[in-house]
């Protein structure tokens, strides 16, 4: 029988660790070297032997991380496999930008006709809201439209709630086919309390269609 | 009632080794249960993930596939009672990063859905009480590390036949 000795430090003397030291041997490396000694072969300068009790809590940490790594392994490897036999699969990276998508939708904005909009169109306390994102306020927006672009994910803030309290019309409007962020900012505007809010049906495109007055380039089609 | 009698009974209750067993059993069904939407409509997956805006979107796919699986396969883990610590700290891991996205969402105000057991984005809108669920199966999963020692587990059933047939 091959007898497992380590060496300790402190005391200089020959600590038997049995078969504990070949398992803290493996758990650490080499830091710990167990060696087969005799009681003569003098100090190695090793630690002092670890107890039986820490070694078998080492021992039982070594073995959850190894089945977690397992179950991270599995997954990714079953996620893989089941994604390429996938007959829609998706794509590893998704593609810039994310799509977001909130979830108040099942309580949208009232809509209106543009050319009931034409009708409102420079009366005292009307307001066109321009809820597009990006360059496309500046490249053609409706004349004396007031830009906020709206994200769809994130709250609108309370002074922009606020400050539309005062007028008496809210008209938003977006240029996509389905006027979906108009939709949506208008009853976000409407569930924050602001009254008369309506988004505009056909967006951008539509009031121009309906002859109402802009700033800029006319649309040529909707926003996709 | 006295209060530390009360803690005490409770305490004793929970830890029955037939009382814990049966949540855990609970808590890996649970995640079974959660992983069924997500691994049907990964894509609607995503876009949840999306919408609580805390990841670079060059992860958000890679996450939405491999989630639902590692729910799947970690709530076996604990109905089976197999690698039952290994399961417990997975479970308690996403618990952890679960309440930490929620937790966040609620405070920034964002008007998304949860996705827990729901791809829809237009489901339900999250609010305090999904994070309150959320900690309470954290709890859950602590009451499991803590006190299940694999009683009533497969391995456990499967050891028992072994030696009584030799």
């Amino acid at each position: 029988m091959v007898l497992y000795i380590t060496m300790n430090a402190n005391s200089g003397t020959c600590v038997r660790c049995d078969a504990f030291a070949l398992m803290y041997r493996r758990a650490n490396g080499t830091f710990y070297e167990a060696v087969k000694c005799s009681r003569s072969s003098g100090n190695l300068g090793g630690p002092p032997c670890p107890s039986p009790d820490s070694l078998i809590r080492m021992n039982e940490l070594t073995k959850i991380a190894t089945q977690i790594g397992a179950l991270l392994i599995l997954s990714v490897s079953v996620a893989l496999i089941s994604n390429a036999a996938r007959e829609n699969r998706l794509p590893l990276v998704m593609p810039f930008p994310p799509a977001y998508q909130c979830a108040s939708l099942e309580k949208p904005g009232v809509p209106m006709d543009p050319y009931k909009a034409l009708e409102l169109y420079g009366k005292p306390g009307t307001v066109f809201i321009d809820a597009r994102r990006g360059a496309a306020f500046h490249q053609g927006h409706i004349e004396g439209a007031r830009p906020i672009p709206y994200s769809f994910v994130e709250p609108l803030s309370k002074e922009i709630v606020e400050g539309l309290k005062d007028y008496t019309h809210i008209i938003v409007y977006d240029n996509g086919k389905d006027s979906e962020a108009s939709k949506l900012m208008a009853g976000e505007l409407a569930q924050a309390g602001v009254k008369r809010v309506v988004y505009l049906e056909k967006g951008f495109i539509g009031w121009v269609k309906a002859g109402g007055r802009y700033t800029g380039k006319a649309p040529e089609g909707y926003d996709q | 009632v006295n209060p530390a009698s009360f803690l005490r009974g409770l305490r004793r209750f929970i830890s029955h080794p037939l009382v814990v067993s049966l949540l855990r059993v609970a808590l890996g069904a649970v995640f079974i249960v959660a992983s069924m939407d997500k691994l049907r409509d990964p894509s609607a997956f995503a876009t949840n993930i999306a919408n609580y805006r805390i990841l670079p979107y060059t992860l958000i796919n890679g996450i939405a596939l491999v989630l639902p699986w590692l729910e799947v396969i970690t709530g076996t883990v604990l109905v089976l009672g197999v690698w039952l610590r290994a399961g417990t700290v997975v479970v308690l891991g996403m618990l952890f990063a679960f309440s930490v996205a929620i937790g966040q969402a609620l405070f920034r105000g964002l008007d998304i859905s949860c996705g827990c057991f729901n791809t829809n984005p237009n489901a339900a809108k999250m609010s305090w009480w999904t994070l309150i669920w959320d900690l309470i199966w954290f709890c859950w999963g602590i009451l499991i590390w803590t006190f299940d020692h694999g009683d009533y587990t497969v391995p456990k059933f499967l050891n028992k036949r072994k030696d009584s047939t030799t």
